[in-house]
């Protein structure tokens, strides 16, 4: 899986010394279905000589990274108290009867993952929900079918 | 150089952009070609002004603010007021209040008026991209004031003069602590800037990264050379994409110009700085956290002491400020110290940025000296609670911050006289609650964000929080005794009196302080099932 | 060093700088709770039960509160004392913690501060969720619903044994305990070394042979030193009625401070071998039981009638042991043709001279030349992952698979064994684990390195052997006794035994060599032997007698003796 392109990200993370939490970003950009899968998990370990328990550790402490594969489109919803004292509750039952996914799954398709999502420093502009690296503000029920329907694959 | 007349000042944060702030560049840039103005005027990128509605444009001369929700309005701004000079009233900033509150005035005279802005000196004026517009603002001059004419002792005496206190919302002196890594022995030594704002409600250093990058840098090689270190690391939430490429952008050209590595200005001084990333932990805010972060580990809290400051990154001695501390630095370097105690109040000297929001009419960032009332900020700076109603509660410094009820609104922020009763003012967020919302239903919301967010090391926030959890969820469905409350409150002592670290302790005490202010509406909820806002669902 | 004074319930107390409140308490024989503490692995304060009340009122954690000048805390206040019960009632309702169900009960620390606390009922609804049991493993058994998350195994099997086969896995509510990645334990990097199970303070991790045999408190312990490699660790053993229940390591050895491996662990618990209970002779095709006394008599007569009696002996018996047996050849049978059942080349045990298994632990750069500790000799493998945690280099010279691969800075061939001497030029500290089997030609590469060489011996008392010139098979013999311990004798002794006539057989197991034998005299094993060992390192370690041998069956220096006595 991207083997080419994971031993080369490994590679310049030798030579330059960059710091493990970005070369994990990067290789789960890398992968299709935004995640780290055990087998690339593997490859970093014995390459980089770090235990694969350790890196499996910290990778599964951190929400923005995912051990299992995701959908095509990740759906956000911004879970901090600001927000959710909007539209956080209304949008997650929304997307939920339209998708039929809760916080957590993948869509059978593979198309949408729906997460939490931590502040995002946009309270101001609460509800905030992002799908992929699109932030959408103010959100409330009526606009989600229109945001959902411009990523739904023709 | 080109002379315009006209220069139009374009809010690119990240909020801004969000509400079509590129889209209006282009539009902009369009009209002003169509009506012959490109040698007139300028557009500039510039952070945002803190206002928190629409894209924002202010234009110079006069400094008047439009906010254009609506990129169809540009031909007509662009032909009344940069062709025919004729200011356009009904595109300008106006406050949604009761009684419309209208910017026709320059900007320094109307938002400003109350607001001091020393921290965000810059944001919203200069182009964040640009290191010349820096440098021009007097960027860098108090690095090469200090490099050329203070000793590192000297520097470390002037902010400790200063009395700058730290801004992540423990307030320990700034000074004290650059002193304490200045004499710890081992080497080599690191100064992090902690911009991990994982606060809820908290983005006042957003603000200060999208708008204000170098500002950054320049404050923390002059810490480096104040405690002997040569490498900096600026640790950014992940979330914050458009801060990470700000910030490195503005590594790389003050690398270009030699502002950053090795013989900076000509002395023997070497400082290099790097952006790391965060990936998704709000724990990673506390300080040890951050580290163990840093070092590519799970961001738990390590035990303290040992303290950063003798054994930090590395287990070096390491000096971490917040974004918004070291904001302050070159100010309190160009002006003094003296200058700089001249704001704010006794023990708590110069500003505060704040982020106001929530149930309030003018939301916002905004920078005021310490001292202020809640009460001017929410009612005067803010123009007051939405659609006129009451004020039940304001969540002083985010989620892990304290409750502040009407009857408190007149105590003065700032360190001593918050602490007085019994709240802490934390990172400065504002969250204004009004008399419509169910407290329960928010505790519920606080409660489940630092379950989220626990590490799940110590045993009281891993199995207090969803413990408690369980019993506010008993309590809104009714299915609970009153004594039980009781209960809640012996388990919320426990996890704020053993957390390991202040998440534990944070979540605790708002449940703490909902039992305090608002036991009524709990015995309510139980007895009656009436929920003011109707949120928790049982009839 | 400056003393400090302090108070702790209103006793002054002066001590060191440097300790902890709990190391403190701890000295002056107060006792503070404790759960995801222990004293082998660094503190780190997780549990919180050990919380004390400071003079400011504060709850500090006494496990990483540093003893400071002046420091007043109170360690069974009533604060504290209320603060312990709720902590452990989360505990007890965090999972399933129905003790009366658990392998541990009675050994259960979690159990024991219930019972200290008054925990008596559920404070809370108890746990919901189910969590996985994991019984794949060959000798350790997983069970989730215990764990407690105090991380003590996953600091034994890091920090002390440097396997790295442990971690956490997720966050808060939701963090497990976690082989590799969530693999259940047999298809995991465990090596079966057990010092997870060992420090375990539930029913968590636990040796599955020593489960549900009952309490610790109820069992004898002895220490002693292991016989399965060259090592010596230091055990603790525990048994009950005469059975072995389990093995820990001996934290307070100074070979292996508490760490073992599988065989040293496991092995004897497992033990499936048949042991020989009487002597056997053979006469005329046929097996027949005869006494002790007869069987001394006859195997006496014999050598002493041989032309050429000779002698080979087992590295796995006591110094003792073999002292007897060398004066049983020189003096009572006047004879030098004995052996041991192992060969080792003379320059390269010469070469070892003041190797130290501590060294490997302080090296900058370790080589393992033609061995691989792992399976042979568990606890110098563990050595050398913890080296290279601490940022030594490892190389390793191997034409074969290296299970530390893993770990290596570089591997060389065994024809580019001479690159080593180079590349080590400038580490300060190296250590060569070698296989004191090596050839001349390596020695004169290993000869050009600066370094402290550890010859990994195959027996527990090679070395002791060696020491007393037995190294390498006798001649030729007509009439020849073997003291086998529990060796069963590979195709290379039974060819070399093809000239011997009458083969005399002091063995614990029955085997291919016991088939061959005219006589057999049954011996005792290690586990039921005194005396002493002497590992790889010189170190001489006192072997203590763990169970008693079966009925009639004596140790082989006893046997030995009796041989001297019989020939006067």
């Amino acid at each position: 899986m991207k083997n080419e392109e994971v031993g080369q990200l490994i590679k310049e993370y030798k030579e330059t010394g960059e710091p493990l939490l970005t070369l994990l970003h990067k290789i789960q950009n890398l992968i299709p279905h935004n995640h780290l899968p055990a087998e690339v998990l593997k490859k970093v370990s014995r390459e980089l000589k770090i235990p694969v328990s350790s890196l499996y550790s910290t990778a599964s402490f951190y929400s923005m990274f995912s051990l299992k594969p995701r959908g095509k489109h990740i759906i956000r919803v911004c879970s901090s108290p600001p927000c959710k004292l909007e539209e956080y509750d209304s949008l997650i039952e929304a997307i939920g009867e339209k998708l039929n996914l809760s916080i957590g799954e993948t869509t059978c398709d593979g198309q949408f993952t729906l997460e939490e999502q931590s502040c995002l420093g946009l309270c101001s502009l609460a509800s905030v929900m992002m799908v992929d690296n699109d932030i959408y503000k103010n959100v409330t029920v009526t606009q989600l079918p229109e945001i959902l329907d411009t990523y739904v694959e023709e | 150089m080109k002379i315009y007349r006209l220069h139009v000042l374009l809010s690119t944060d990240s909020r801004s952009i969000l509400r079509g702030a590129l889209e209006v560049e282009t539009k902009l840039k369009e009209e002003i070609i169509k009506k012959g103005l490109e040698n007139e005027v300028q557009i500039l990128r510039t952070g945002g002004w803190g206002i928190e509605e629409g894209v924002q444009l202010t234009v110079y001369p006069g400094g008047l603010i439009y906010v254009i929700n609506n990129v169809e309005d540009i031909p007509y701004l662009v032909e009344e007021h940069f062709l025919k000079g004729r200011p356009v009233k009904k595109l300008m900033y106006e406050i949604d209040a009761p009684a419309k509150v209208e910017m026709t005035a320059p900007i320094e005279e109307e938002i400003m008026k109350k607001q001091t802005r020393i921290i965000l000196r810059n944001v919203g004026l200069i182009n964040p991209e640009d290191i010349k517009e820096y440098i021009a603002h007097d960027g860098y001059q108090a690095l090469a004031q200090v490099l050329s004419t203070m000793t590192p002792e000297q520097v470390i005496s002037e902010i400790k003069a200063s009395e700058l206190s730290g801004r992540g919302g423990a307030g320990f002196p700034t000074g004290f602590k650059w002193e304490l890594t200045a004499k710890a022995p081992a080497k080599p030594k690191y100064i992090i800037c902690n911009a991990d704002e994982g606060e809820p409600g908290t983005f006042k250093d957003r603000v200060i990264m999208e708008g204000d990058p170098h500002s950054i840098i320049e404050s923390m090689a002059i810490a480096a050379y104040a405690v002997g270190a040569n490498k900096g690391f600026i640790y950014v939430r992940g979330e914050y994409d458009l801060s990470i490429d700000r910030l490195n952008i503005a590594i790389k050209q003050s690398k270009e110009i030699g502002l950053l590595g090795n013989n900076i200005l000509g002395t023997n001084f070497d400082f290099d700085v790097e952006v790391r990333i965060g990936a998704g932990s709000y724990v990673c805010g506390e300080e040890t956290a951050l580290m163990e972060s840093l070092e590519g580990k799970r961001g738990e809290p390590r035990s303290k002491p040992p303290y950063p400051s003798t054994e930090g990154l590395w287990a070096k001695p390491t000096v971490i400020n917040n974004v918004e501390t070291l904001a302050n630095i070159p100010l309190i370097i160009l002006k003094g110290a003296e200058w700089y105690k001249g704001l704010g109040v006794e023990g708590s000297r110069g500003t505060k940025v704040f982020t106001l929001f929530g149930d309030v009419n003018a939301k916002g960032v905004i920078e005021v000296p310490f001292g202020f009332t809640l009460k001017e900020l929410i009612y005067e700076i803010g123009y007051g609670i939405k659609g006129g109603k009451n004020l039940k509660l304001v969540q002083l410094g985010g989620s892990s911050g304290s409750f502040i009820t009407p009857e408190h609104l007149d105590v003065p922020i700032d360190w001593n006289s918050v602490r007085k009763i019994g709240a802490g003012q934390g990172s400065g967020a504002i969250l204004v609650l009004d008399e419509t919302r169910c407290v329960i239903d928010f505790l519920k919301n606080l409660l489940a964000f630092f379950n989220h967010e626990s590490c799940g090391k110590c045993v009281p926030c891993r199995v207090g929080l969803p413990k408690a959890l369980d019993l506010l969820n008993r309590v809104t469905s009714g299915n609970v005794e009153i004594d039980e409350l009781g209960f809640m409150e012996e388990l919320a002592n426990v996890m704020k009196n053993t957390s390991f670290c202040g998440l534990g302790q944070a979540a605790a005490n708002q449940i703490l302080e909902s039992l305090k202010y608002f036991k009524s509406e709990f015995i309510n909820h139980i007895e009656t099932g009436y929920c003011p806002a109707n949120k928790c669902g049982r009839l | 060093m400056e003393k400090l004074f302090l108070k702790i319930n209103g006793n002054e107390i002066e001590v060191e700088p440097g300790l902890t409140v709990l190391q403190v308490a701890k000295s002056f024989g107060i006792d503070i709770p404790t759960l995801c503490h222990h004293d082998q692995l660094s503190p780190i304060g997780a549990c919180r039960l050990c919380v004390v009340e400071t003079k400011q009122g504060t709850l500090q954690p006494a496990c990483t509160l540093p003893a400071t000048q002046g420091l007043e805390v109170e360690t069974e206040s009533p604060r504290v004392v209320e603060a312990r019960k709720f902590i452990l009632n989360l505990l007890f309702a965090e999972r399933n913690h129905y003790c009366m169900f658990c392998e541990a009960s009675g050994d259960c620390e979690l159990q024991n501060m219930g019972y200290r606390y008054g925990i008596d009922h559920f404070a809370f609804s108890p746990y919901q969720t189910k969590f996985p049991t994991d019984f794949s493993h060959k000798y350790i058994l997983l069970e989730h619903n215990r764990c407690i998350l105090c991380r003590r195994c996953i600091r034994a099997c890091s920090d002390l044994a440097g396997h790295y086969v442990l971690g956490m896995v997720n966050r808060g509510a939701h963090t497990m305990l976690s082989p590799d990645m969530e693999s259940p334990l047999k298809a995991s990097s465990c090596v079966s070394c057990g010092a997870c199970a060992q420090v375990c303070p539930t029913g968590s991790l636990a040796d599955k042979i020593g489960a549900f045999r009952g309490k610790a408190d109820e069992m004898t312990k002895t220490k002693s030193v292991c016989a399965n490699c060259s090592v010596g660790c230091g055990i603790l053993a525990f048994t009950k009625a005469n059975h072995l229940i389990k093995i820990w390591g001996e934290w307070e050895s100074p070979v292996n401070h508490g760490i073992l491996c599988e065989l040293g662990r496991f092995s004897p618990l497992n033990e499936k071998r048949k042991r020989v209970l009487q002597p056997i002779i053979r006469q005329e095709g046929r097996r027949e039981v005869i006494s002790y006394q007869d069987a001394i008599k006859k195997a006496t007569q014999k050598l002493k009638e041989a032309k050429n009696p000779g002698g080979i002996i087992s590295p796995k018996t006591t110094n003792e042991a073999l002292e007897a047996f060398n004066i049983l050849f020189s003096t009572s049978l006047q004879s030098k043709n004995t052996g041991l059942m192992e060969s080792y080349n003379e320059k390269a045990v010469k070469l070892s001279a003041d190797g130290c298994l501590e060294d490997i632990l302080i090296a900058n750069a370790v080589v393992l030349y033609k061995v691989d500790p792992s399976t042979s000799h568990g606890v110098v493998a563990s050595w050398v992952k913890k080296a290279v945690t601490k940022g030594a280099y490892l190389y390793i010279v191997t034409d074969e698979e290296n299970s530390l691969s893993f770990y290596a800075t570089e591997t060389f061939k065994t024809s580019e064994a001479d690159k080593l001497v180079n590349t080590l030029e400038n580490s300060k500290k190296v250590v060569v684990i070698l296989n004191p089997q090596v050839e001349s030609a390596d020695l004169e590469i290993l000869k050009k390195v600066k370094a402290v060489f550890l010859p990994l011996y195959k027996s527990a008392n090679s070395l002791g052997a060696i020491k007393k010139g037995l190294n390498g098979f006798f001649e030729k013999s007509d009439v020849a006794l073997i003291v086998a311990s529990d060796f069963s004798g590979d195709g290379n002794l039974l060819a070399s035994l093809q000239d011997v006539s009458y083969l005399i057989v002091i063995s614990n197991f029955v085997s291919p060599l016991t088939e061959r034998a005219n006589l057999i005299i049954p011996s005792a094993t290690w586990l039921e032997t005194s005396g002493t060992f002497t590992n790889l390192e010189g170190k001489t370690q006192d072997v203590s007698s763990i169970m008693e041998a079966p009925e009639g069956v004596k140790t082989d220096k006893a046997i030995i003796e009796d041989f001297m006595k019989a020939l006067g």
